[in-house]
């Protein structure tokens, strides 16, 4: 192999999607290849949400601007998750091997992109990748691999970073809303394992409800309701408390914020017995676009801790704590303990050109809302 | 020793609910463990009349042990007192010594209490500040009112964040109400810069003259412009020019203003929420509270208190000796005089009437 074929999606500056993104065709040279340099090929690369707000401007983590696809002006790429796998290593590359499968540790790589020649031991960030599994290990397959970095990821963190000490007879709750999000769904997983139960708060008058409701029983949410019934009266001040009985609800995982948001500080539990554990709220997410609100009496008396989580601000802070929490989601995949959450995968084939990849990518955009979008690489 | 206390059985509006109770204390027979004080004054707290609406989380335990007919709550958190007569076993007080409640719901609305030892916190009375060697000894006024809102002010600007003095910066709203005041002087004498957010008002100018020449307050600002982005960045400046953060933001308000607020804040700020005046819910956008990391948080000084003793009697200790060497200003009351032959209840419906005018202390 001597020169790759590569297209990557791009834009100049942030705006609206349909409009800023392009499809840029480069090629990487393999006979030029640094002793420290490696060359990956994408096997799959999600489209999350933040990476949508990072086209449009709105996300305060801002992509990178690279000259190295021989663009007029420096462009950015798009995304910030990926799967990958290393098809060329220089002379001086004994970290990673030909059919290694790795995921960029660091937020705005710009993963939609076909390859990437990448040049380790860079002092700002020496080893770019986490390795998640090879060729020659089928103990992690695809569909586990290109989502570990970001959903699975932030439920791990969401359920460790706030709550330190789990009581270890089951008798905490989690309520979160999003139930029938990708997060949602590695919630509830991890939640059981760690014999900590969960109500899941879903949209309520979905035509499917029955069979979201039954799909998230059976990851293992205790119980599942909808955003009405969780902003009733009669659900906070009896039927929730009736199952949480003498526990705890101490956990909130809020990704919509306004009402739905304000209900979920109504359902956790304040002080009580001895137990003198400050009740959090965590936001992650704002997706019905109100801000957050609480009542004011709510949360002085019941001690209540209204924190953020952003999975990209930990992982700057603390680049070790991603590759971490990563290596705890593959070993809970491979002990079989959770299972991926499907997502809609959409195939392209690797040698397509530049002009097929941008509009495999709108289309993908465009379905975002269906439910979550891969490209899949063949 | 006959007294009087005023009591509720049922909770309701206070003036159809209190009566006034009265009992007799057995000055002879004192359990050795005991001590009995007389009251030398006692405040309306909004927080009483919330509990005797029946709407306050923290309630007193209902009883017949004062001789009523049917189980009473006897009502008021806050109060100073002062020692008549020591149980043998009893090595803490003596005969005069001044005290608080040490911990809530012991019911202060009342002429005289019986009650242990261990349940009353001693404070220096005036002579024993002037044997000390103190320039000033406590007024009824600053022993009655000393443990809810300095407390709440001190514990707020000390207990969470470490704030540089120097270098960093506070915010609230309600900077004219009363723990407003206290923080503002308690961060001056703690070297912490202060933005204090007041309404708009015909003497504006009056107010913040006064905020800042009696409280020292280094910044006092109007509501507008807490909520105008040009004058965020003059607050910027201000904050760059000591080379420190607004690292805490006090929350009494809710509603904009605590948005306003939250949005001084730097990265990794607290706000803390210690009431909610404008009955509007806390708002805190999601982007800033995500991509600034901003906490939000609730203070309650009772549930803080009840577990740490001794942080209480630090906190005590701190302010007690801030009034004696008169550094410290307690927010005035209007006061009222018990009259021994009159009903105790009327004094205090009235003063629930008239806490909309300002804080009301019953002085015996």
């Amino acid at each position: 192999m001597v020169k790759i074929n590569a297209s990557a999606i791009t834009y100049t500056k942030g705006g609206e999607i349909s409009k800023i993104l392009s499809g840029t065709g480069f090629s990487i040279d393999t006979e030029t290849l640094g002793p420290k340099q490696v060359v990956i090929q994408a096997l799959a690369t999600p489209i999350n949400p933040s990476d949508l707000n990072q086209l449009a401007g709105t996300y305060a983590s801002k992509p990178n601007f690279t000259s190295e696809l021989d663009t007029p002006v420096p462009v950015a790429i798009g995304g910030n998750e990926g799967l990958y796998k290393v098809i060329e290593v220089g002379s001086d590359v004994t970290s990673y091997k030909n059919g290694d499968w790795v995921i960029p540790k660091m937020p705005s790589f710009g993963t939609w992109r076909t390859h990437a020649l990448v040049t380790l031991d860079k002092p700002e960030n020496p080893d770019p990748f986490i390795k998640v599994s090879s060729e020659d290990d089928k103990s992690i397959d695809l569909t586990q691999a290109a989502t570990v970095s970001i959903n699975p990821s932030t439920a791990y963190q969401l359920i460790d970073q706030f709550i330190k000490d789990w009581d270890p007879k089951g008798n905490d709750w989690i309520i979160q809303n999003g139930g029938n999000s990708q997060v949602g769904k590695f919630v509830v997983q991890i939640a059981k394992i760690r014999n900590i139960k969960t109500i899941s708060v879903i949209r309520d008058g979905k035509p499917d409800q029955d069979q979201i409701v039954k799909e998230l029983l059976d990851l293992g949410a205790t119980k599942v309701i909808t955003d009405k019934e969780a902003e009733s009266e009669e659900y906070i001040n009896k039927i929730v408390p009736g199952w949480v009985n003498e526990g705890k609800v101490i956990l909130a995982l809020n990704c919509v914020c306004g009402k739905s948001g304000s209900a979920l500080v109504s359902h956790l539990t304040g002080n009580h017995l001895a137990d003198y554990r400050s009740p959090h709220l965590v936001t992650y997410g704002g997706m019905s676009g109100q801000p957050l609100m609480y009542s004011s009496s709510e949360s002085l008396f019941k001690n209540v801790t209204s924190k953020a989580y952003w999975l990209t601000a930990n992982t700057k802070r603390n680049p070790q704590s991603k590759v971490d929490t990563v290596k705890k989601v593959l070993a809970l995949y491979k002990s079989g303990d959770i299972k991926p959450v499907p997502f809609n995968g959409k195939e392209f084939n690797i040698k397509s050109t530049s002009d097929d990849y941008i509009k495999l990518f709108l289309k993908g955009i465009a379905e975002s809302k269906t439910g979550k979008q891969v490209i899949v690489y063949n | 020793i006959t007294a009087q206390a005023v009591v509720y059985a049922q909770h309701g509006e206070p003036k159809d609910v209190l009566k006034t109770l009265k009992y007799e204390i057995d000055d002879d027979n004192l359990d050795s463990n005991s001590i009995i004080v007389k009251t030398l004054g006692s405040p309306v707290n909004p927080s009483d009349i919330n509990q005797i609406q029946g709407v306050y989380p923290s309630k007193p335990e209902k009883t017949t042990e004062l001789g009523s007919n049917e189980p009473v709550a006897v009502c008021g958190n806050e109060g100073l007192f002062e020692i008549l007569k020591v149980g043998d076993n009893v090595s803490n007080f003596k005969v005069g010594d001044w005290c608080v409640p040490t911990s809530v719901n012991m019911g202060t609305w009342r002429t005289h209490m019986l009650c242990g030892g261990d349940e009353m916190t001693k404070i220096p009375n005036p002579e024993q500040s002037k044997a000390n060697g103190k320039p000033s000894g406590l007024s009824v006024n600053q022993g009655a009112t000393i443990s809810v809102n300095p407390l709440t002010a001190y514990l707020m600007l000390t207990h969470y964040v470490k704030l540089t003095p120097g270098k960093d910066w506070f915010i609230q709203n309600g900077g004219n109400s009363a723990v407003g005041k206290y923080a503002t002087q308690i961060s001056n004498l703690l070297g912490i810069n202060s933005i204090s957010v007041i309404r708009d008002r015909p003497d504006l100018q009056d107010l913040i003259k006064n905020m800042t020449e009696e409280c020292g307050a280094t910044k006092v600002i109007t509501e507008e412009q807490n909520a105008s982005k040009e004058f965020g960045s003059e607050i910027k400046s201000w904050v760059k020019e000591t080379g420190g953060e607004i690292k805490l933001a006090l929350n009494c308000v809710g509603g904009k203003n605590s948005t306003g607020i939250a949005r001084k804040l730097n990265n990794n700020g607290l706000m803390l929420t210690y009431g909610g005046m404008s009955m509007q819910p806390v708002i805190l956008p999601t982007s800033l509270h995500i991509f600034k990391n901003i906490t939000s948080s609730g203070f309650w000084v009772t549930q803080l208190l009840k577990n740490d003793v001794e942080l209480k009697r630090k906190t005590l200790g701190q302010i007690i000796e801030w009034y004696e060497n008169r550094q410290l200003k307690d927010a005035p009351s209007k006061e009222t005089k018990f009259n021994p032959s009159d009903e105790l209840s009327r004094y205090y419906i009235d003063g629930i009437v008239n806490s909309k005018g300002g804080k009301q202390l019953i002085v015996y």
